[in-house]
């Protein structure tokens, strides 16, 4: 063969290589999907859809949007609204943030809800679930702006009450002590904010690296949150002081879970912590089969998390590993439960969401139809 | 084993240029563009070699002896063949000398495009992945997320300056660097791919398709793919022209009307 025309084809392989490294083109989202679940009905944002799915038997109840739309993506975790509304952010090429209304179904092949509200004004992705405090919608985006949003006002297309540009990049589902919003950012940065002022309720503390975790309050009312820093901090809600709870191995990327005494998350280097709130004393460490991305679970007594290898875990306050199911794929979003079941959801293991009893014996698993 | 042999030295490589300039505006794309110059002197001899033995093989279209055997054996493919070796080996020319340093430069410049898509991670899954790679020798904490905005564009978003008005087909505005991209892959495809005066020449046609290709393929990469991408392109093709400049095998005439002609018929 000629060179010239030997250099033509690798060139067009060149450009074969070039667009299938982009899946299915640009602005196509892949991550891991949002989960979250009102303790009978899951709610799982997975790809080109939002899901709600029975607890009790695992069946579809909707979907949204009924037939796949290229320009929307969910892998945000939906939000529950009082009055039962979902509300969920798209990523992808169009970044709407809708309230669902699961009261009013329609659809030919599937049922669908009905969107009650939709708010189109953000510049980016969604990844982060919302907040819902008195009545309003705390939203954070990729644009760097918590957006609030007025629940009550009836407009079908939303305007947002105000726009808090806190800068970097929005990943994390906000967290409230009931007088304060906590969000925490890409940024580097913990931020506190008056749900009604809006105005910041301490300065932002510098955390030393991105936040992509939800804050947790503590039994002790104090705030606790991870970051790639490879600490965990404890934070006093009245003064907004930080000091450091714990130094990680790895990435701390999940927000950390509280019982009554203790604090409990995962890192990157694969390692699950126990530490004590009163003392900052660390209880027990314990090296699952691979990194820990995903909040764990308190599921009664047991603290329940999952692995990026495929797997979840069931521990008893002892660190004393009660039971391991290897799921499949990759696990990254943190599990829920309700109904005697605990949902989790892999990533490439061929179906969507794994239903496991108490003792982590799999009894179910959903995949949607087409 | 390709992400360990070049996506995570690329993108550490990248990542580790980014901290020295974490401080200047626009610092990720100037570490592209210094990554790219880097590379590019790195595969200065094998970009060297290619055009070498492109410029001989160009030599030989125009050889009496070569043309005389195309029309003997035209109807014999075979024999053509042997005889076309026989040329190689006697003038000691490999005909696959221009397409090899091409072959060997392919893995890099796919993986330069992988390091930059990989940094600028716009979700979890793609960050995470990026984490796992980074070697515990880089402040990658401190360092991410990367600043992406460079003049002005997102580098991780496809580049366009905003019209006042829409146009359906251009949803980010007018695509300046993409067209930079396709001017600059024209410039120097036409400076390195002088063609035959011989309209039968199949090297001269495909040449020619090459010429006109080339720039719309990396026109609509630039236009659609993250503009990072383009920054690449750009600086790529300017260091191509320069390399072909300073070692005297430019064709400059080429870029005039014509010019393709004159250089043929000389």
């Amino acid at each position: 063969m000629n060179p010239k025309k030997i250099l033509f084809v690798l060139m067009s392989v060149f450009a074969a290589i070039l667009l299938s490294g982009c899946g299915t083109g640009f602005g196509f989202t892949n991550s891991w999907p949002g989960l979250t679940s009102d303790g009978e009905i899951i709610y799982l944002a997975s790809g080109p859809h939002v899901y709600a799915i029975r607890m009790s038997d695992g069946q579809e109840i909707w979907r949204y949007p009924e037939a796949p739309n290229a320009s929307l993506q969910f892998i945000a975790q939906p939000a529950i609204a009082p009055d039962g509304s979902v509300i969920v952010g798209s990523t992808g090429k169009e970044f709407k943030l809708v309230a669902l209304d699961p009261t009013n179904l329609k659809g030919v092949e599937f049922k669908t809800p009905a969107e009650k509200w939709v708010f189109s004004e953000a510049k980016s992705g969604w990844i982060a679930g919302a907040l819902i405090l008195n009545d309003k919608v705390f939203a954070p985006n990729s644009d760097g702006t918590l957006y609030v949003i007025d629940l009550e006002d009836g407009f079908s297309t939303k305007s947002s009450l105000k726009n808090i540009d806190l800068g970097g990049v929005l990943w994390a589902q906000p967290s409230t002590d009931g007088n304060l919003v906590f969000v925490a950012s890409m940024d580097h940065h913990l931020y506190a904010i008056d749900p009604n002022t809006y105005k910041f309720g301490w300065p932002a503390i510098e955390l030393g690296g991105a936040i992509p975790g939800t804050p947790a309050i503590g039994p002790d009312g104090s705030l606790y949150i991870g970051s790639f820093a490879s600490e965990v901090v404890k934070v006093n809600l009245a003064s907004g002081a930080s000091t450091l709870l714990i130094g990680t191995q790895g990435w701390v990327w999940g927000g950390p879970v509280t019982d009554e005494q203790n604090i409990y998350f995962g890192d990157l280097e694969g390692n699950l912590f126990a530490v004590d709130a009163k003392s900052g004393r660390q209880l027990w460490t314990i090296q699952p089969d691979g990194p820990v991305v995903g909040s764990p679970l308190l599921v009664n007594e047991t603290i329940v998390f999952v692995t990026e290898s495929g797997s979840a875990y069931g521990v008893d306050s002892q660190g004393k590993i009660i039971w391991q199911r290897d799921v499949g794929g990759k696990i990254y979003t943190a599990p829920v439960a309700g109904s005697d079941r605990i949902i989790v959801a892999p990533l490439e293991a061929g179906f969507h969401l794994a239903f496991l009893d108490a003792n982590g014996n799999q009894v179910n698993t959903f995949t949607p139809e087409n | 084993m390709w992400n360990t042999i070049i996506i995570h030295p690329f993108t550490n490589m990248l990542l580790y240029i980014y901290s020295l300039l974490v401080d200047i505006p626009g610092a990720f794309g100037w570490a592209i563009i210094l990554f790219t110059v880097l590379i590019k002197v790195i595969t200065w001899p094998l970009n060297a070699q290619q055009l070498k033995g492109a410029q001989a093989m160009q030599e030989l279209q125009k050889d009496k002896e070569w043309q005389k055997i195309q029309k003997k054996y035209k109807k014999d493919k075979e024999k053509l063949a042997k005889e076309q070796m026989r040329i190689y080996k006697e003038r000691g020319i490999s005909p696959f000398s221009s397409c090899l340093p091409m072959l060997v430069q392919f893995p890099i410049i796919i993986g330069l495009y992988q390091a930059i898509i990989r940094s600028l991670a716009s979700a979890p899954l793609g960050l995470l992945d990026l984490a796992q790679g980074l070697y515990s020798s880089l402040d990658a904490a401190a360092l991410i997320p990367l600043n992406s905005r460079f003049f002005w564009m997102d580098l991780g978003l496809p580049e366009g300056i905003p019209l006042p008005f829409e146009i359906s087909f251009l949803p980010n505005g007018l695509p300046t660097l993409a067209l930079i991209v396709a001017v600059t892959t024209y410039i120097q495809s036409k400076l390195t791919m002088p063609v035959s005066g011989n309209p039968n020449d199949p090297s001269a046609n495909m040449s020619r398709q090459m010429i006109m290709i080339m720039p719309f393929m990396l026109g609509y990469f630039a236009l659609t793919f993250p503009s990072g991408l383009a920054v690449y392109f750009v600086t790529s093709n300017l260091l191509g022209i320069f390399q072909y400049a300073v070692t005297g095998r430019a064709n400059w005439k080429n870029l005039l009307p014509g010019g393709d002609k004159l250089v043929t018929t000389r």
